[in-house]
């Protein structure tokens, strides 16, 4: 590994605001996720590769299906009917190190039969304080168009911005502060959910996001036990200075325990809880009932994620460092790479309900 | 004073105060030097999930009105 590499990778250890792509090291990874809930499947296998050039240049690109099967209300479907549809998503990521600065442009590419997306980024890091610390901004531009089926095109503009501050406290803990805003612009409503009496949802055409994060990781080397704990608070705008009519506010906490088994395994037990306020257009009175809304409103939605809602997601990780296989000739070019496998139950107080999550992944460095 | 003269002056404040401040910063040795960081690159200390993050995002954003917080821009799918 050259000294540069090593730098990126330390880089990387920090720098969670870093986006995935722009990890540089050489690697592929493959990994397959299900997810089942009463009303949607989700397989999606992906892949990413990432490559160290020359002249401290790295390069990343990834590819994943996203093959949806769902009879679900945002599918605007109340019927027994179950429709499958495939999203493709592919992207590329160019980075340059010069000493401790790294900066990196993206492009991603997504399309499914009803939406379009495509994505501009712009990364810029710079290690601090020697290197203990890392400074990071994403900026980032995508237009969207959404295209119902027998509908016309809409529109949507995003522009985000993102920066944050890593800092090893400690040789034991780091932590983290993070700010994001992404600017939306456009078609935002769900194409397919109608109010029975309102018809087709109507939501304003311009969306604040705001998002401030925290997270502390501390561990315990002579256990093998590490902790993290991740917070984030989340409110919407509809401008400058306005909440409503968005006014969407959340909290999400999730706390993490790591512990080393031997020297190849560790398991990670985490849990997650996410609790939510509703967009002040939100309506959640059974379709047909009056009263929920006035005669004429400007917006409404029925969108149960624009509603107070609380989701739980524990879950468990178990890494198998693949050293082991070393001693097996066939399979000895796998040795250096790592296997994961995770499974974890998402809770919803939604008529969404709970959704069993099974992921598994491996690693290659080359 | 007049107002410009005012403001140059609260200015030069601003950009000394800013300077000491970074200055006395630096002037200070890190809080890990570059032989005790070992353990930064473990899994436990590090944020980053990797490509379990995407799924995660998606999830979090098709089943919640309020995405963000991973550092990049979400979206991209009917999720919005």
């Amino acid at each position: 590994m050259t000294s540069a590499s090593a730098y990126r990778l330390s880089l990387c250890a920090f720098a969670l605001l870093i986006p995935l792509s722009a990890a540089a090291e050489d690697r592929v990874s493959l990994r397959g996720v299900y997810f089942r809930e009463p009303s949607t499947r989700v397989v999606q296998p992906m892949v990413q590769l990432t490559k160290d050039l020359p002249g401290s240049v790295d390069l990343g690109v990834h590819y994943l299906l996203d093959a949806i099967t769902s009879a679900s209300v945002a599918a605007g479907n109340f019927q027994d009917q179950l429709l499958t549809e495939h999203r493709h998503e592919t992207g590329v990521a160019v980075g340059k190190t010069i000493d401790h600065t790294r900066v990196g442009v993206s492009y991603r590419y997504s399309r499914e039969p009803d939406y379009l997306s495509h994505t501009a980024g712009l990364s810029f890091s710079q290690g601090v304080w020697q290197n203990s610390g890392l400074v990071a901004l994403n900026l980032a531009a995508t237009r969207d168009t959404n295209r119902p089926i027998n509908g016309t095109p809409n529109p949507l503009k995003v522009y985000f911005g993102g920066l944050s501050y890593t800092q090893a406290l400690s040789p034991t803990t780091v932590a983290q502060l993070g700010y994001e805003m992404a600017y939306l612009h456009g078609y935002m409503a769900n194409a397919y959910l109608r109010d029975p009496n309102l018809g087709r949802e109507q939501v304003p055409d311009v969306r604040v996001r705001n998002v401030v994060a925290a997270r502390i990781a501390h561990l315990f080397p002579d256990m093998g036990t590490g902790l993290q704990l991740h917070y984030r608070y989340y409110v919407d705008q509809a401008a400058a200075f306005r909440l409503f009519p968005w006014g969407l506010q959340s909290h999400s906490i999730e706390g993490r325990v790591y512990q080393r088994l031997g020297r190849d395994f560790e398991v990670r037990l985490s849990y997650r809880y996410h609790t939510q306020g509703a967009a002040e257009f939100y309506c959640a009175t059974a379709p047909g009932a009056p009263g929920c809304y006035g005669q004429f409103p400007q917006f409404h939605s029925i969108d149960v994620k624009l509603g107070a809602l609380a989701t739980h997601l524990p879950e468990i990780r178990i890494t198998w460092d693949a050293r082991a296989l070393g001693n097996f000739a066939p399979l000895r070019w796998s040795a250096r790479g790592t296997f994961e496998l995770s499974y974890g139950y998402f809770w919803q107080s939604t008529p969404y309900g709970g959704g069993h999550l099974l992921q598994a992944g491996y690693s290659l460095p080359f | 004073m007049r107002m410009s003269e005012r403001f140059r002056n609260s200015l030069i404040v601003c950009v000394l105060g800013l300077s000491g401040a970074s200055g006395a910063g630096c002037a200070h040795a890190p809080p890990v030097q570059p032989w005790q960081r070992e353990h930064l690159t473990k899994r436990a200390l590090n944020f980053d999930d990797g490509m379990e993050t995407r799924f995660r995002q998606h999830l979090f954003s098709s089943r919640e009105g309020a995405d963000g917080g991973y550092g990049h821009v979400g979206g991209g799918c009917g999720c919005n």
